[in-house]
């Protein structure tokens, strides 16, 4: 394989990074979900230090994507949105991570 | 935090695992709960030497105290912690904590009639303080680790709980279980105290409650 073919698929990889997770602050989210089973929107704010309009327009995305869940409960009359990741959601947060530490390390 | 902040390489899974344990453990309800639970032993010994108690009170002050060192951090979190911080349900592999817990207890139970069946009661009763203080401090490091506490603030906490208990060996008196039962009491309050200053720490942290979500996508 040449060099200049090498660089190709180098770039080609980075192509075919998923462009939903790679927004920092989506990986940010999709990270907190994925270490818990499901959180609610305050505690993500509060970890993420996203603002609410910013966190709100970011869900939306993940959520149209199918990669993340939100159910609407209430806890003591207080109304909580529930956040989890979907199965295709953690499939996709692992597949990300991997792809990336490939690319960072071809890079290297 | 602006969003430009945010660094890809910057996000450590590990660390954002302890972040998210120590944002609720950090109200210090499970230490205060720890700590009624290491209280129930010295106590009933304690209460058992100068009282003199029946089994029915015995049973009764042990599970009473048992119940509300559950009770007590479920209260507190869904009154207070989870309007402060918000709420989350961890992963079903923090239960590797409490299989690691049951293990101890197991290993407890089963390493005491081990020494007692092959060195004898004596020799298990000189060895009393290393043997339960050995105890206090392995559940006291899996608790700190699990609860997002750093590895050196466990292995700290424990060493601090393994020297106050052996140090109970220095106790030249006649009356040594009545000795060491005052120096478990004494961890125990410490453990409390850790807890009620941690609760207090946390909502002067927090004092305000967190809004009612009007999230709308």
């Amino acid at each position: 394989m040449t060099t200049n073919e090498n660089q190709n698929k180098k770039f080609q990889e980075i192509n075919s990074l998923d462009k939903i997770i790679h927004e920092p602050a989506r990986f940010m989210i999709m990270s907190y979900l994925y270490v818990v089973d499901c959180a609610d929107f305050i505690f993500l704010e509060k970890q993420t230090g996203l603002t609410r309009g910013n966190m709100s327009s970011h869900l939306s995305k993940l959520e149209k994507a199918g990669y993340v869940k939100i159910k609407k409960k209430f806890m003591d009359k207080i109304p909580r949105t529930v956040l989890s990741l979907t199965a295709q959601g953690r499939k996709a947060f692992v597949d990300y991570r991997n792809q990336l530490k490939n690319v960072l390390n071809e890079f290297n | 935090m602006n969003e430009k902040e945010i660094k890809i390489s910057q996000v450590n899974l590990k660390e954002i695992r302890h972040n998210v344990r120590y944002a609720i453990n950090q109200d210090g309800m499970d230490t205060l709960s720890m700590g009624i639970v290491f209280v129930v032993f010295p106590l009933l010994g304690i209460l058992d030497r100068f009282t003199g108690i029946n089994d029915f009170m015995i049973y009764t002050i042990f599970f009473s105290l048992l119940a509300i060192s559950r009770l007590l951090p479920i209260i507190f979190r869904k009154k207070i912690t989870y309007k402060r911080v918000g709420y989350y349900k961890p992963q079903t592999k923090i239960m590797l904590s409490i299989v690691l817990i049951i293990l101890a207890f197991f290993l407890l139970i089963f390493g005491r009639s081990q020494i007692w069946n092959i060195a004898g009661r004596e020799y298990f009763d000189s060895i009393k303080p290393i043997y339960f203080g050995l105890w206090f401090a392995f559940f006291t490091f899996i608790y700190t680790y699990f609860s997002g506490y750093k590895m050196k603030t466990g292995i700290m906490f424990s060493m601090l709980i393994l020297l106050i208990s052996c140090s109970a060996m220095l106790f030249s008196i006649e009356d040594r279980d009545l000795a060491y039962n005052c120096v478990y009491f004494i961890i125990a309050l410490i453990m409390i105290s850790v807890g009620i200053i941690q609760a207090f720490r946390f909502l002067k942290k927090y004092p305000k409650q967190a809004e009612e979500l009007n999230y709308d996508d």
